[in-house]
């Protein structure tokens, strides 16, 4: 029998900087399987939101609580990563692994495994042995997807993962979240601008407007 | 090139000791470059070299007096080292101002004060001066057994935390979301940076210090193909480096520290090229 119970939950918690709300009086749950889409215009505060999920940020006001031991995957912005790192496809998604590897411990067959079966999934198993660097935008987009998965996740938050991306991959990478939620429980939450993209798609839509939240549930 | 160590002590020290001090530039510099700390690994030195000659100056003593004198000056070189970086570091964090500015200013100032100081201290003179130069035949046996702890603690501190280095230099708040606080992997690295540059420059000097946590780790870095192989090829290079730089300099009479250098300069001159021309041939087919 599954959980039905919140995996995350926001009380009129404040987000923001130096003791500055920039989100105000969010209060929202974040249930199991659910694709879920934080919308709103630049500045508005989604980035904020996400952090404050992500628990990067503690509440300025309010409370946030989440399931004990809750699995985060957090996919970011693909221009945030440094190029300059001499690192793999493959070496990119196996970090994900290491989340419960302790530091005297030598990572194994498991590790790679994990790292293995996530770029498949993310149908990145092609260019796995080439340079993170030089990948194309939409493979970069699945191999930080798959990085996320090999953490095996509950809860997958998403930064922009479409931005930049043509129509045609961006609709790829859309399916590909679609099918790792069924095929995994996994709920899904992403910060987008792209509407048109995900209509039909989203269980809940999460529209942020100069620092306040509010939530839309699909009829 | 056996004459070097057939039973001289000073020369086997000077080999091993600066041995000792490229291995582990060579280590620390890979991620000095993969963070782009390197301006940061130009200033350091100096505020180190800066720290010994103070010590020399308050002893009225250089670099071959007792060995509570040297004692003194390691100390001198760690509180120079880590205060530098600490006011870097602190600088860096609150962001009021670019990063290279604290350095560029420290760089002038530390550059300054060496000089000062070796100016008005007339028994440190000589030593220092030549410390600056990048001799390396004044390394005495407990120095070498100081670097041999080092290179192995620091070897051993990079293999431990290989991961945690990794996850919190390539995407901090990924390794957030795996449990990793990278700000405590932050202190760890930027201590085994201080503590090779303030152990290094102690032994060779800040030239060598410098020339050998960039280079290697500059031409490692375009060669290799992956992490594992860019510390191997680092510590190759370095090793390969400091060793034909000492011989060249053994015959051509020259202080050893700068021909070293120039001969990593040319390694990695060399690598940059046939990396390039491999990506041409590669475009060609």
């Amino acid at each position: 029998m599954t959980d039905a119970s919140p995996l995350l939950s926001l009380a009129g918690a404040d987000f923001g900087y130096q003791g500055r709300a920039v989100v105000r009086g969010a209060s929202l749950c974040v249930r199991p399987n659910e694709f879920v889409v934080l919308l709103g215009s630049n500045g508005s505060g989604k980035t904020t939101l996400l952090r404050g999920l992500l628990g990067f940020l503690p509440p300025l006001a309010g409370s946030v609580s989440g399931r004990p031991g809750l699995r985060i995957g957090y996919v970011p912005q693909r221009e945030t990563l440094d190029p300059l790192y001499p690192l793999s496809a493959f070496d990119v998604a196996r970090l994900g692994a290491w989340r419960d590897l302790p530091f005297w411990r030598f990572g194994g067959a498991r590790e790679r495994t994990l790292a293995r079966d996530a770029l498949e999934a993310c149908r990145a198993g092609a260019f796995a042995s080439q340079r993170y660097a030089e990948l194309s935008g939409g493979q970069r987009q699945r191999v930080l997807l798959a990085r996320a998965l090999a953490s095996e996740p509950e809860l997958l938050l998403l930064d922009e993962p479409t931005a930049g991306v043509d129509p045609e991959t961006e609709r790829g990478l859309l399916d590909l979240l679609g099918e790792l939620r069924a095929a995994r429980g996994l709920s899904i939450w992403m910060v987008t601008h792209h509407l048109h993209a995900i209509a039909g798609r989203t269980d809940a839509t999460v529209r942020v407007s100069e620092g306040r939240v509010q939530v839309d549930y699909a009829a | 090139m056996s004459e070097l160590f057939s039973g001289d002590v000073l020369f086997r020290n000077a080999i091993l000791g600066g041995l000792g001090v490229v291995l582990l530039c060579s280590l620390v510099g890979i991620y000095l470059v993969l963070r782009r700390l390197v301006l940061i690994g130009v200033a350091l030195p100096q505020a180190s070299a800066a720290g010994v000659a103070a010590v020399f100056w308050i002893t009225g003593h250089g670099h071959s007096g007792s060995a509570q004198t040297h004692a003194f000056a390691l100390a001198g070189s760690l509180v120079a080292t880590f205060g530098a970086l600490a006011l870097l570091v602190l600088g860096q964090r609150r962001g009021r101002s670019p990063a290279e500015w604290g350095v560029g200013a420290l760089f002038a100032i530390s550059s300054a004060a060496t000089i000062l100081l070796v100016a008005i201290n007339p028994a440190g003179d000589m030593e220092m001066a030549s410390l600056l130069r990048g001799e390396l035949l004044t390394i005495g046996d407990g120095d070498l057994r100081l670097l041999g702890f080092a290179l192995v603690g620091v070897a051993a501190l990079f293999f431990l935390f290989r991961r945690d280095l990794l996850l919190s230099s390539f995407d901090p708040e990924f390794a957030r979301t795996l449990g990793r606080d990278p700000v405590h992997y932050d202190l760890l690295l930027h201590g085994l940076i201080g503590g090779v540059i303030a152990l290094g420059v102690m032994t060779a000097g800040p030239l060598v210090v410098f020339g050998f946590l960039v280079l290697p780790a500059l031409a490692a870095l375009r060669a290799a193909p992956g992490l594992v192989s860019a510390f191997a090829i680092s510590a190759a290079l370095a090793s390969l480096s400091f060793v034909g730089g000492f011989w060249i300099s053994y015959r051509a009479d020259l202080p050893a520290g700068p021909v070293c250098v120039a001969v990593a300069a040319v390694c990695w001159g060399l690598v940059t090229l046939a990396m390039r021309l491999r990506v041409r041939r590669r475009a060609a087919s």
